[in-house]
Parts: structure tokens; sequence; C-alpha cells
């Protein structure tokens, strides 16, 4: 493996938030309603503008995992795994670090990134989020039940606005208690 | 216990593989779970007893120690990986009939999802608690598994999923499965499947770890 992994690549298309009803948890951008929960919509409810964004770390994490579990070398698969987790994550955080220092030029600052199938927000939304970020650098494809190939990738909004603000990381909050990225400890 | 058997347990418990696996750094340059289920087998060990004194309660420890949270998935992985090359010398004698498996099960991640670490974990404890396995890997639809219980009548079923968009397809699966084999039972895991889940789309248990699944099996057994 090369010490750069050009595979990687991610973005963001920033859009005005219509509307956001924190009842019924749901928002409006570009008159395309997204079912986030009242979570989610909680966190972004001071946003004028949200970033809907896509990254990922390519398929080279998952295809030389695939070849270490043929292969009978299971432990070593399950690290390429995580790491291509990390690479992934590592990638977005220098995408979501490149819209913060646009936005603060504007004045303006950023939350948290979330992501559909997380913090209660259905993995259903996948679907309106591809659908309003069209054809994109990052080829990231959708398969019907939402899973996103290569599987090392995310998607999710960014909330926009001078009163957001970003918040401790989130796994305090979050109800996936079986999630092997959880980093709480169980009593 | 035997001596050799005794440290072949060790092997699998900490996940020696062979003599030239450097993991666990304390066990460097002794023999591996490779190594000594040659010599048992050389010394007139019977390969039941292999199975049944040392492989099976080693991978029942770390399935426990897994449980408890006093190891972690990489650990499991090198003892499935210690058991597997103890195994190596021990299948022929599962298809002579000298040992005895519990009996099969046929496990696979459902039709549109493609997530195969819980499953191939589950995979490797339930093989190594002494059952054949039928791994149909991922994204399997319901034709699939028939097909494996058209040869496995009498097999056992589990179905992973880990997203909530996939595991509305274990109902596919199970109802399409029990239309031809109206007697097997599922069981099912995954992070967004709960108990109630696997009751109401009529699985016949939910495993959340692999040890679960194990002792799910032995209940169908001794049912």
């Amino acid at each position: 493996m090369s010490e750069s992994n050009l595979e990687a690549v991610g973005g963001y298309l920033v859009a005005p938030l219509q509307q956001l009803d924190l009842q019924g948890g749901t928002l409006t951008i570009d008159g395309v309603e997204f079912a986030v929960g009242r979570q989610v919509c909680g966190y972004l409810k001071e946003a004028e503008e949200v970033a809907l964004f896509l990254c990922t770390a390519g398929a080279l994490f998952s295809d030389e995992a695939h070849a270490l579990n043929a292969q009978g070398d299971f432990m070593e698969a399950y690290m390429i795994d995580a790491i291509g987790s990390l690479a992934v994550e590592k990638a977005m955080d220098a995408v979501q670090e490149l819209l913060a220092e646009e936005q603060a030029t504007r004045g303006l600052k950023i939350t948290n990134r979330y992501s559909p199938g997380y913090c209660n927000w259905p993995l259903s939304d996948q679907k309106p989020l591809f659908a309003m970020i069209g054809e994109n650098p990052t080829q990231i494809e959708l398969s019907p039940s939402c899973l996103m190939h290569p599987i090392k990738s995310v998607s999710g909004m960014i909330g926009i606005g001078k009163a957001v603000r970003r918040r401790e990381y989130g796994c305090a909050v979050c109800q996936n208690k079986s999630c092997i990225y959880r980093r709480l400890v169980q009593k | 216990m035997n001596e050799l058997l005794e440290k072949l347990f060790t092997c699998v418990e900490f996940g020696k593989i062979n003599a030239a696996s450097p993991y666990p750094p304390q066990m460097r340059g002794q023999d591996g779970a490779q190594e000594l289920t040659q010599q048992a087998l050389e010394a007139g060990i019977a390969p039941s007893e292999i199975m049944d004194t040392a492989l099976i309660p080693a991978m029942t420890c770390v399935g426990q120690k897994f449980t408890e949270g006093k190891i972690f998935v990489p650990q499991m992985l090198l003892s499935a990986k210690a058991m597997n090359a103890a195994l190596t010398y021990i299948k022929p004698y599962f298809s002579s009939g000298e040992v005895q498996r519990k009996g099969t099960f046929i496990m696979g991640t459902v039709f549109g999802d493609l997530h195969d670490i819980g499953k191939n974990l589950v995979c490797m404890m339930v093989e190594g608690a002494g059952w054949e396995v039928i791994d149909l890997g991922v994204d399997a639809s319901p034709e699939k598994f028939i097909a494996a219980l058209d040869e496995h009548p009498n097999a056992y079923v589990g179905l992973s999923a880990l997203l909530t968009t996939t595991m509305t397809n274990m109902k596919t699966i199970i109802d399409k499965v029990h239309e031809k084999y109206p007697e097997t039972k599922f069981i099912v895991g995954g992070a967004p499947v709960s108990a109630e889940f696997a009751a109401e789309i009529g699985a016949d248990g939910y495993a959340a770890d692999p040890q679960d699944d194990i002792k799910l099996l032995e209940g169908f057994l001794n049912a």
C-alpha cells in the first residue's frame, strides 16, 4: 500500500435550511423533507444552512480485508477493516476543517457531522440525501438497502450558522449500545 | 489432562497458531496449536479426545472471556486461527466418522447486506464448539439457504444483518425457507436486531454474541 491513499475523496454541497420542525423531527432543504429525528433536529435548530457531505476512503481497505480473510488471516483482516474506518473518518475530518475555515470567513460556525443511521436518524434517508447531492466526484454508490460502495464511506449533514456550535464527541448521546466503535465504558 | 492437550488448550486460548507465530509474545519460539495437534495424534491420542478435552473447551473459554469483556475481537480472531490450524489435522476424522460433530449450522449475512465481521465470528466460534458450519457468505438469498438445507435438511440456520434496512430481509428468508422446511429453526443477530424483533419475525432465538448462538444451538439439541 502506498503512503498516501489517492483513492480518498470527499466534499460537500451547501444549501439553505428552509424549515425545521423540532417537534416532528423533520427539516426541509431545497423542498425535500428529511426525517432526521428530534435529536438531530435539536443539534441543527440554530442552523441557517446545511452542508450535505460525502467522503470515501476508497475500496482498497475492504478489498484487502476480503483477501486476508480468504487466506485465513482473520485478525489482520479485522485490523485493515478498522484502519479503513479510521481512514474515512480522518479524511472527513479534513473535509470538515475546510468547511469550517470557509464558513469562518463569512463569520459563521459549523456543527458536528450527523449521518443517517446514527442518533435515531433512519438509514433510509440516505436516498433523499444521495438524490439531492446527485452526480459528484466521490462516485460513491448507494445500494437499494442504503449501503454505500465503497463500504468505507461516510455521508450526512453539517449545520452552518452564527449561533450553532460543535459538541463533545457523540457516543454519550447515541443509543446504539452495540456499536463496535462505541467509546463509552459500560458499567 | 494429558500434558500435550493441556498445552494445546493454552495455545488455542491465547491464539498461538504455530511455532513460527510471534503472538502471544510470552509464547514466542514454542510449539503452537498446529504442532501440538500433530504431536497429540502421533502420540496416539484419539482425535475425538483432542476435540472434546482441548479444542472445544479452549474455544468455550475464549467465547466466555469475550462475553465478559476480558478479551476483544482481535484476540478472539487469533484463537480462531489457532483452532483452524488444529482442525486441519482433525478434519479428516470428521469425514471418516471417527469424530462426531454436534450438528450442522448454516450461516449467512442476509441479502442486501455486505457486513461480514459478526457473521465470520459466529461461524468460527460455532465451528469451534464442535459443529459443522456452512458459511453462505454475505448477500445471501432465500434460495441460497434453501439450497443449503436441501443438502443438510436437519441443519439449524443463523441470519446476520447490520442495517435497519436489511434486518427486515430476515423475515423474508425465514418465511420462504419455512414454506419448504417448516421445522427449520432460526437464530438471528446483528447490531440493530433485538430479542423482541427476533420473536416478531418468527425466529427461534436471538444471539447478542457468538456464545449465545452456541447456547441456543445446544438448547435446540436438548429440546
